[in-house]
């Protein structure tokens, strides 16, 4: 490591300055996220708003930094529940093989032919619409890929003869399974994990979007974007500002997969 | 002396969609407590097959049919009880295989691969499994022990992750050491280390050794007695001198040949 990695630097200060946003969120920004001022409708960026006020005269900082709060939060579940689901299907079919293999990829086929934001649609016309619903959705629709990655790790993993010296040794399969061969996997895991946000994060934005994602009052940054739409002329800064942030947000996690595969590609 | 191990009349057979391929044909051969048995023959003619069958690796209930007895200490390996099977295979039988690269887990550290069949059998303290398996490192003469217990596989040689193979099946103080051409894949220096390593565990664990090589010099130099297989089929049996001097099927003859004249000498 002679020369400084300057990408990794990039990413660690975007994602650092990203995280950091989100936490004001969670914790505390410069105005009520909600709160309406009919008199300071659309005031464009200046010191007090440094991203400006959108159609009610709420504070589009306070809103960009509650929503990334809620953007990041169901994009981390989602990618738990899809990645946690994923990689004991997929290890198990892996393993095994046989049979209950066949008909769980054959399942897996299915859905995976499907746009995940229709699939999500779907389920969220039964559920109704709402945070914790569109994170159980997603949850759901991204567990096939990850069974299928995890899938053919193991099955490449379990003919290498450390997984025969594990069997000799009359090491139970859950052991071999999670404890000898999923370590093996975590350079191909992390990166699709980070690909995996990335979905989330688009997937969030786009149900919101079409307004069958997070419901007001609860920001969300795509969300923001949905309602700014219509004074895409008038108040520009309403629409750019989330904007952006989702760009960044993506371009971060896009980078943070490529240098974990990096990485881990060296051994 | 009495048999250790006594193969009886084993066949292996894959059983394909519409073909059955026997590849293993009606094998039998003893090993005796504490001797070192050579199973020479060329690549294909099914002594790794013939080793996992012994070790228990290979499926009972897959694709492969096994026929025959494999008697470990009196008792029938092919159908005994799990309890019983855990109790022999991976304790009393170990196994060192072809590859030191794939027969090691990448991202595991060398220390913990080496305790993880006592780990799985025994009852021992961490702090006990560590003196184990610094001893076991120091029995196969690995340098500075301590340090490499806590190394990862790709920072090791070659001929040091094969020596970290040999200390994981040393651990358990097998009876049976099962070594699949073990140095097939290593430089001829250190080809000759690890040979007189496996006479050392032979000669002070008086553990007993079933060698397999496509190399019948490596037999030669190492082993009392020795088989050559042929096609999934023993063709030749008993005292390695005997077989090197006085072979008596044309095959044996052509694997002698194979040998650089120089090594003939010796
Ligand atoms: N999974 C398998 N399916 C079908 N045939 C196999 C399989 N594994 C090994 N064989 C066949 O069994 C024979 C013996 O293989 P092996 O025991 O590995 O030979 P060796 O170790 O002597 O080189 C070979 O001809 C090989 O093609
Ligand atoms: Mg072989």
């Amino acid at each position: 490591m002679k020369k400084p990695e300057y990408h990794i630097v990039f990413t660690v200060v975007l994602l650092g300055v990203l995280t950091f946003l989100a936490l004001m969120g969670f914790i505390h920004t410069p105005y009520d996220p909600d709160a309406m001022n009919g008199l300071e409708k659309f005031a464009a960026p200046d010191l007090h708003h440094i991203f400006g006020t959108d159609h009610f005269g709420r504070d589009v900082f306070s809103r960009v930094c509650k929503g990334l709060g809620t953007t990041f939060f169901v994009a981390v579940t989602t990618v738990m529940i899809g990645a946690l689901g994923g990689t004991v299907i997929g290890a198990l079919t892996g393993y095994f093989g046989g049979i209950l293999d066949e008909i769980i990829m054959r399942f897996n086929d299915v859905v995976a032919s499907f746009p995940s934001v229709l699939l999500a649609m779907v389920f969220i016309s039964i559920l109704g619409p709402g945070k914790y619903n569109v994170i159980f959705a997603l949850g759901i629709i991204f567990i096939p890929s990850y069974a299928r990655m995890v899938r053919s790790e193991f099955i490449k993993q379990k003919n290498f003869d450390y997984v025969k010296s594990a069997k000799l040794m009359k090491a139970g399969s859950f052991r071999i399974m999670f404890l000898h061969i999923f370590p093996n996997t975590t350079s191909v895991f992390m990166s699709s994990l980070a690909i995996g946000f990335n979905n989330a994060v688009l997937a969030e934005a786009g149900m919101s979007y079409l307004g069958i994602g997070v419901q007001p009052p609860d920001a969300s940054l795509g969300r923001m974007l949905s309602e700014s739409q219509a004074y895409l002329f008038t108040a520009p800064w309403f629409a750019i500002f989330p904007g952006i942030v989702i760009i960044l947000m993506i371009l971060g996690f896009s980078m943070l997969g490529d240098i974990l595969q990096q990485k881990n590609g060296g051994i | 002396m009495g048999n250790l191990l006594e193969v009886k009349s084993l066949s292996i057979t894959f059983e394909g969609n519409q073909a059955r391929e026997k590849v293993v044909r009606n094998v039998s051969f003893s090993v005796m407590e504490g001797e070192i048995l050579g199973i020479a023959g060329e690549s294909g003619s099914g002594k790794t097959l013939t080793a996992l069958a012994i070790a228990g690796l290979l499926n009972r209930h897959g694709a492969v049919s096994l026929e025959g007895e494999i008697l470990f200490q009196g008792k029938n390996l092919l159908t005994c009880k799990r309890e019983e099977l855990r109790r022999y295979q991976g304790n009393d039988i170990s196994m060192v295989f072809q590859e030191p690269m794939s027969s090691l887990n990448p991202v595991m550290k060398i220390g913990r691969q080496i305790e993880e069949s006592i780990k799985i059998h025994g009852t021992l303290s961490k702090k006990e499994r560590k003196e184990k398996a610094i001893w076991a490192m120091e029995c196969v003469e690995l340098e500075n022990p301590e340090k490499i217990y806590h190394r990862y596989p790709h920072e090791l040689s070659g001929g040091m992750r094969q020596r970290v193979m040999i200390a994981a099946s040393l651990i358990s103080n097998p009876r049976l050491m099962i070594a699949d051409e073990p140095t097939t894949a290593l430089d001829v220096s250190i080809q000759h280390q690890i040979l007189k390593l496996f006479q050392k565990i032979n000669r002070e664990n008086h553990t007993a050794i079933l060698f397999i090589s496509h190399d019948l010099s490596l037999i030669y130099h190492l082993c009392g007695r020795a088989l050559v297989m042929y096609e999934g089929s023993l063709i030749e049996e008993g005292n390695t001198k005997e077989i090197f001097y006085h072979p008596r099927h044309s095959y044996t003859k052509n694997l002698i040949a194979c040998i650089p004249t120089y090594e003939k000498k010796v």
